[in-house]
């Protein structure tokens, strides 16, 4: 197991999950996974469709109980009163179409512990915010998708959650509530709150995610920082834009094209590094170079790399490399 | 369990916020009332009279009635012959006070004159029969006395000819007890109006007395009738709320704050509140006009039902609901949407109404093998049962046993929903679990 929970005492995690197994009849659904989500951080799960994910995040939950391992969440076994601490969108959601949106968020705002009155004080505050203060009395079947989106959300956040559980946020959404949804979870984190978020769209995760557990086929096939992932999918490359004639610079074995015509990533030859070539370029007048940056490949790239190849064998090299570091 | 009881107060809520279910359960109702209402005040606008005096003489119509006197002791002399009909005879004041003899003097033949006439023979009768003097003809034949025979000639039969019998038969009573006191009279006249209301007592083995079998069909069948629309009304409104969580896609929602028993529970209890307000709203007004018709007092006045059956039947009504509840809610969490939920259904509310099939065997025979064993059968043995303790009284080790096996049923019923309704109703928000596929469901763990 390559986690650090032998450093760390299980309360210091919002998440901690050991060695979980959940079979649906001869389907393994999830194969002996761990991981930790650490307070304050936010948290993504990343995998193809059917990869297990859901089933994961039903199984924290509680919805779902594991045939093995152990699940801690918020410091403790799941009870009634720590479901109240959580706040979960689920990717198939949905809300009773003949109700009316505060009435409807009043309802699922009690089923988290609130009162009435507070429920209606946070909901009505949350409906300005998101723009839907005219819609308090709208029912849910007049509402747009993307408007019931937000109601969907509002709902999630209602009770200030302590952990925040969310799958495909951003489904749905234009760009403009993509940014506030994005805004509320950054200013979420900042109060505290950890996020674990489900998403397909990785460029989302690259910018916001700290860590990451990556699930292919029911096993992890990559599980740590967003940054450290990447930077042991970095090849002995770097990608420069400027003039000269790369070919001959010292410690270049190749040259490819560059993906908007005017970069260029040279591959460099064992035994340099892209700091000396750096210098090399640094030092000759015949090169101008107006950019200069490792090879380090998209969260997307890594995703098709790894769901399409070996995953074990991509969590081997990972972990490898974040040994030698 | 937390939060069922914010499941059943918002369910509540939510149903009662239904157009169609306040127009059933509120708008029929008031509906039917008003139209009651309206046909009563029209009825009583047609006709002046109090409604004492049309009990006392039989008519709502002015039509003509002419007759034949063919008896040998000539019983039935004209109204006419009996002295002048002044207003001060026969007309009934209903704010005097009333004495002996008050029935005796406003029913007089007499006060029959205008409305019934006396003929010499058929054909003389015959012909004011053709020229319209008379709406009707009777001919009271020689042997009346003996046979009561009356034969009625007229040219079309309708509600009004039926009518006007009637008031020729009062006629014929008060001229043959003419001679009898006033107080005598008065008795008579309207005992033999209605000469027997009958009262069945059966003697059974032990020797103890059950009541009117009348009485008991009414019992038996409103007891089946309430208990049977709140199971097609209450399981079927649970069944549609367990699919629309799948189908609005907010079971999952729902199941991340609240455990899914808590919310089965807070299901099963508002649909079953929701349905005895309906049941008690249709039921109660459909009685209460029934009552005001007259059509269903005289079968429910006398009837006695003892505190403890009540509070048996009470007991049944609620385990027979939580029986079919428990079951539909199953049905509601293997299916994606009510329409493929519906074609389950039969299969539980068939056997639930099976005792009406046997209603009359139930009412004359309520201990026999069929309602004994029916009684006993969980599925079956909440109307049964209802039925035969409405009915007659049933021994105690029979209804034990019925309750025990039906708790037993309760208990399977609603782990079986609650573990239907839990993860399987995640694991088929698209597709509807299949019978051949439910024990491998029930096995897994969740």
């Amino acid at each position: 197991m390559t986690t650090n929970s032998s450093n760390s005492s299980i309360a210091d995690h919002a998440i901690f999950v050991q060695a979980i197994t959940k079979r649906f009849g001869d389907f393994m659904a999830v194969d002996h996974v761990n991981f930790e989500v650490n307070r304050g951080e936010i948290f993504s799960l990343l995998g193809p469709n059917g990869a297990g994910k859901t089933t994961i995040i039903r199984m924290i939950l509680d919805i779902l109980r594991p045939d093995d391992g152990q699940i801690q969440v918020l410091g403790g076994a799941l009870t009634d009163a720590t479901k109240d601490r959580i706040g979960y969108l689920p990717e198939e959601r949905g809300l009773y179409k003949n109700v009316k949106v505060l009435e409807m968020l009043i309802y699922l705002g009690q089923l988290k512990g609130m009162s009435t009155h507070d429920v209606r004080v946070r909901a009505l505050d949350l409906l300005e915010r998101f723009g839907l203060s005219d819609n308090t009395k709208s029912k849910i079947s007049q509402l747009s998708k993307g408007m019931q989106q937000k109601v969907q959300t509002i709902a999630t956040i209602l009770h200030k959650p302590d952990l925040l559980i969310i799958d495909e946020p951003f489904s749905g959404l234009d760009p403009v509530n993509t940014q506030l949804i994005q805004d509320l979870l950054y200013e979420m984190k900042a109060e505290g709150v950890t996020i674990v978020m489900s998403t397909h769209q990785m460029h989302q995760v690259e910018e916001m995610a700290d860590r990451l557990l990556m699930i292919n086929k029911g096993q992890r096939v990559l599980y740590g920082p967003v940054k450290e992932v990447r930077q042991a999918y970095a090849q002995n490359a770097v990608i420069v834009e400027g003039e000269g004639n790369w070919t001959t610079v010292p410690g270049v074995k190749e040259v490819l094209a560059g993906r908007n015509g005017q970069e260029a990533k040279l591959m460099l030859a064992p035994g340099f590094t892209p700091d000396d070539v750096m210098q090399i370029l640094a030092s000759r007048k015949d090169y101008a170079v107006r950019r200069f940056e490792l090879a380090v490949p998209s969260l997307n790239e890594i995703f098709i790399q790894v769901v399409g190849g070996n995953g074990s064998r991509a969590e081997a090299r990972f972990n490898d490399v974040r040994a030698a570091d | 369990m937390t939060h069922w009881y914010q499941v059943f107060v918002f369910e509540i809520k939510r149903q009662f916020g239904r157009k169609a279910y306040l127009l059933l359960t509120f708008g029929l109702p008031v509906l039917a009332l008003v139209i009651f209402g309206a046909y009563r005040t029209y009825e009583s606008s047609r006709d002046d009279r109090s409604e004492e005096k049309q009990e006392l003489i039989t008519t709502t119509n002015d039509q003509q009635i002419g007759y034949i006197d063919a008896t040998a002791q000539q019983l039935f002399p004209a109204p006419e012959t009996y002295g002048p009909a002044t207003a001060r005879d026969c007309n009934f004041d209903p704010d005097a006070p009333f004495t002996p003899g008050t029935i005796k003097r406003v029913t007089q033949p007499k006060c029959f004159t205008g409305r019934i006439h006396a003929y010499s023979d058929l054909t003389v009768g015959k012909a004011a029969l053709e020229d319209k003097t008379i709406d009707m003809l009777f001919v009271v034949e020689p042997n009346y006395l003996a046979t009561g025979e009356v034969s009625l000639y007229t040219e079309e039969f309708n509600l009004a000819t039926s009518d006007s019998s009637g008031l020729f038969t009062d006629f014929l009573l008060s001229s043959m007890l003419q001679n009898a006191s006033g107080p005598t009279y008065d008795l008579l006249y309207l005992r033999l109006r209605q000469p027997s209301a009958v009262t069945e007592h059966r003697v059974v083995e032990t020797g103890a007395e059950e009541q009117n079998e009348d009485q008991n069909f009414v019992v038996a069948y409103v007891t089946a009738i309430l208990l049977g629309m709140t199971l097609f009304w209450g399981g079927g409104y649970l069944m549609q709320s367990v699919v629309q969580e799948k189908e609005s896609r907010i079971i999952e929602i729902l199941l991340s704050s609240v455990p899914a028993r808590a919310l089965l529970v807070g299901k099963i209890l508002a649909m079953g509140v929701v349905s005895v307000v309906q049941v008690t709203m249709l039921m109660g007004t459909a009685m209460f006009i029934g009552r005001q018709a007259g059509s269903i007092a005289d079968s429910l006045s006398d009837v006695e039902i003892g505190l403890g059956k009540i509070i048996l039947i009470a007991i049944y009504f609620v385990l027979g609901y939580l029986l079919f509840g428990g079951l539909m809610a199953a049905i509601g969490a293997m299916n994606t949407t009510s329409r493929e939920a519906q074609n389950y259904t039969a299969a539980i509310t068939l056997p639930a109404i099976s005792p009406m099939f046997f209603l009359t065997l139930f009412v004359e025979e309520p201990h026999s093998t069929i309602p004994t064993v029916m009684s006993m059968f969980p599925m079956t043995a909440p109307i049964a049962m209802m039925m035969r303790i409405a009915i007659s009284d049933v021994p105690a080790w029979q209804v034990l046993v019925s309750i025990g096996g039906m708790v037993v049923m309760i208990v399977g019923a609603l782990w079986l929903a609650g573990k239907l309704f839990g993860v399987q109703s995640l694991l088929t928000l698209d597709n509807a679990l299949k019978l051949k596929d439910l024990p491998k469901a029930l096995r897994s763990k969740s």
